[in-house]
């Protein structure tokens, strides 16, 4: 966390370094790595990674839309910001994306943040590395010694390491802004409605199914382990992974083949169907959607006039 | 009044499992409409095996299952009607439930069945209402306690309208609360004429709910008889490792006749006696 805060300082004062003053822009920096930081402290509170998504997205006040009008909202939002070279739509997009998620699907701010953390780190490597350039003479706004030569940012790798990040900023909140408001079965569901193979359909609802059981074996397991010191020293942890992995495997077999038992004896024939209530579209929603869109177009308009 | 037909007649079936020993030995049930049979016996009795006999899911090495009269072939039309007829409501919920909503689980069946839809909807409102289930409709099966699960469990099965409900262990893992809840749902499902087979470690459980009794041990079927008579036979109920349920330890020391199945019961019999 100390470490991802230092990038984020790092990136910003060199994104922005020669566009302000530099006693504003330290300040900036600072500002944003001690947000980070006290975000990151709530982070390690943080008990169950693996179904957090799944919960929120379960709990949106979003998720009684249709989820067929959602993904097409998100993903062409996502297609047309990743498309696109323009550092105000990007920014709206991400502003966007976190009203939506927070203010209308009521998703806890610190949970928004802390999942976009997870991301950030690599975001803030790879601009890291768009930023810097290796140079045998001086040159740019700001020059570094390095070995023989300087390490030098230029107006131009400052630019495009700007637009990269905010483009992936963007996508990266278009994909949560989708996944914390429509629960994964109903987006398999929207999957099959767009003819993907029935196998890769049956095979995501039974994983996604799974993937709870297991987890929650796993994790009565890693309890039972560590109540007999299972993790003490760093042998005693190789032997309970060892352990703990051997029987979730003949775990998982033995129960594929109990349910696959259970689902025979309710005449399962080889074709996984389920029945749901259909969730209407709404004028209201389309109107909302429509709404959204017009706004991201002014946006992008009048950064092309003014910028 | 005529014998009522039998709605599953097990006739002399044996299975064994790949290790040679055999896990059912020459079974012979016959089950008739309504009728509420517990089956004991202690682990690794067979009880399980017994179940995914009668539904069909294994197929008994030797003998035949019958339902309604006639024998059930490898057919796969007849496999179907079998377990249409005949639901299993498994121990374990987490190993019965493969959806990702209880609406979605509860429909499986029904849409196995090839139903119209407007069918599936009408019978998933129905399974949903007996088990009390409407509130959690779309809610997703891991974020249910215990409790619930089991309920979905049951509405699983009772989609699909069978005639005859196995339901193994169903109070294992339940407290006292859902337990007596469950009762309810069972007296429920018996007074619209469902038949049920309840296998179970509790004695005092049995005697509560049922009319018959199947003991099982080590394969073999030792017991068919109604509850009294079963629990009444104390050599039996040692050689399948069975106590006698308290209510009725009690009574029969006190002489009280005819024994009653619940401690309310006899408590009232006792004060009106003294």
């Amino acid at each position: 966390m100390i470490l991802i805060s230092i990038l984020t300082a790092a990136v910003v004062l060199l994104t922005f370094y020669g566009w302000m003053g530099t006693p504003l822009l330290l300040a900036l920096s600072l500002s944003v790595a001690a947000l980070i930081l006290v975000l990151g402290r709530h982070h390690e509170h943080r008990h169950d990674d693996l179904t957090m998504l799944d919960s929120l997205a379960v709990r949106s006040r979003l998720s009684s839309m249709n989820p067929a009008l959602k993904a097409a909202f998100f993903v062409l939002i996502l297609i047309v910001s990743v498309a696109v070279d323009s550092v105000p739509l990007n920014a709206a997009v991400i502003v966007l994306m976190a009203l939506i998620t927070v203010a209308g699907g009521k998703i806890p701010l610190h949970a928004y943040l802390e999942l976009l953390l997870i991301p950030a780190a690599f975001l803030l490597v790879g601009g890291l590395a768009l930023l810097l350039d290796y140079s045998p003479v001086p040159s740019g706004v700001l020059q570094l010694p390095f070995f023989a030569g300087y390490l030098v940012v230029t107006r131009a790798c400052q630019i495009s390491s700007l637009v990269i990040l905010c483009k992936a900023l963007a996508a990266v909140s278009c994909l949560y802004a989708l996944s914390l408001s429509t629960p994964l079965h109903e987006l398999i569901a929207v999957l099959r409605k767009l003819k993907l193979p029935e196998l890769v359909i049956e095979l995501m609802f039974l994983i996604y199914r799974y993937i709870f059981i297991l987890s929650r074996i796993l994790s009565d397991m890693k309890t039972a382990a560590d109540a007999r010191f299972g993790f003490s020293c760093r042998s005693a942890v190789m032997r309970t992974a060892g352990g703990t992995m051997t029987n979730l495997l003949i775990l998982s077999f033995r129960k594929a083949s109990t349910s696959y038992d259970a689902m025979e004896s309710r005449c399962y024939d080889g074709h996984l169907v389920f029945f749901t209530s259909p969730k209407a579209v709404k004028e209201l929603h389309l109107l909302m959607a429509f709404c959204c869109i017009l706004a991201l177009s002014a946006v992008y308009c009048v950064g092309r006039w003014f910028l | 009044m005529t014998q009522p037909e039998s709605l599953l007649e097990l006739r002399s079936i044996s299975y064994s499992y790949g290790n040679g020993e055999p896990a059912l030995r020459g079974i012979s049930v016959s089950i008739r409409t309504g009728e509420r049979i517990a089956l004991l016996g202690n682990n690794g009795a067979g009880k399980s095996t017994f179940f995914l006999c009668c539904n069909g899911v294994l197929k008994p090495q030797s003998g035949s299952v019958l339902l309604n009269g006639t024998v059930v072939s490898n057919k796969k039309r007849d496999l179907a009607e079998l377990r249409r007829h005949v639901g299993i409501v498994f121990q374990d919920p987490d190993h019965q439930i493969i959806a990702s909503t209880v609406e979605s689980e509860v429909s499986f069946g029904p849409m196995n069945l090839g139903l119209p839809k407007s069918q599936v909807a009408g019978r998933l409102d129905a399974a949903l209402k007996a088990m009390n289930l409407e509130a959690m409709r779309t809610r997703p099966p891991h974020y249910l306690s215990g409790g619930e699960k089991k309920r979905v469990s049951i509405a699983d099965i009772l989609a699909m309208e069978p005639s005859l409900i196995l339901l193994d262990e169903p109070t294992a893992g339940l407290d006292c609360a859902h337990t007596v809840r469950l009762e309810e749902t069972m007296a429920a499902l018996h007074r619209q004429g469902m038949a049920m087979l309840v296998s179970t470690h509790d004695v005092n459980f049995a005697w509560r709910f049922a009319d018959r009794i199947l003991v099982l041990s080590k394969g073999d079927l030792i017991a068919d008889a109604p509850a009294a008579e079963v629990f009444s036979q104390t050599a039996l109920l040692q050689q399948a490792g069975l106590e006698k349920p308290a209510v009725f330890a009690l009574s029969e020391a006190l002489g009280i006749h005819p024994i009653p199945r619940t401690m309310e019961e006899l408590t009232c019999q006792i004060r009106q006696s003294s």
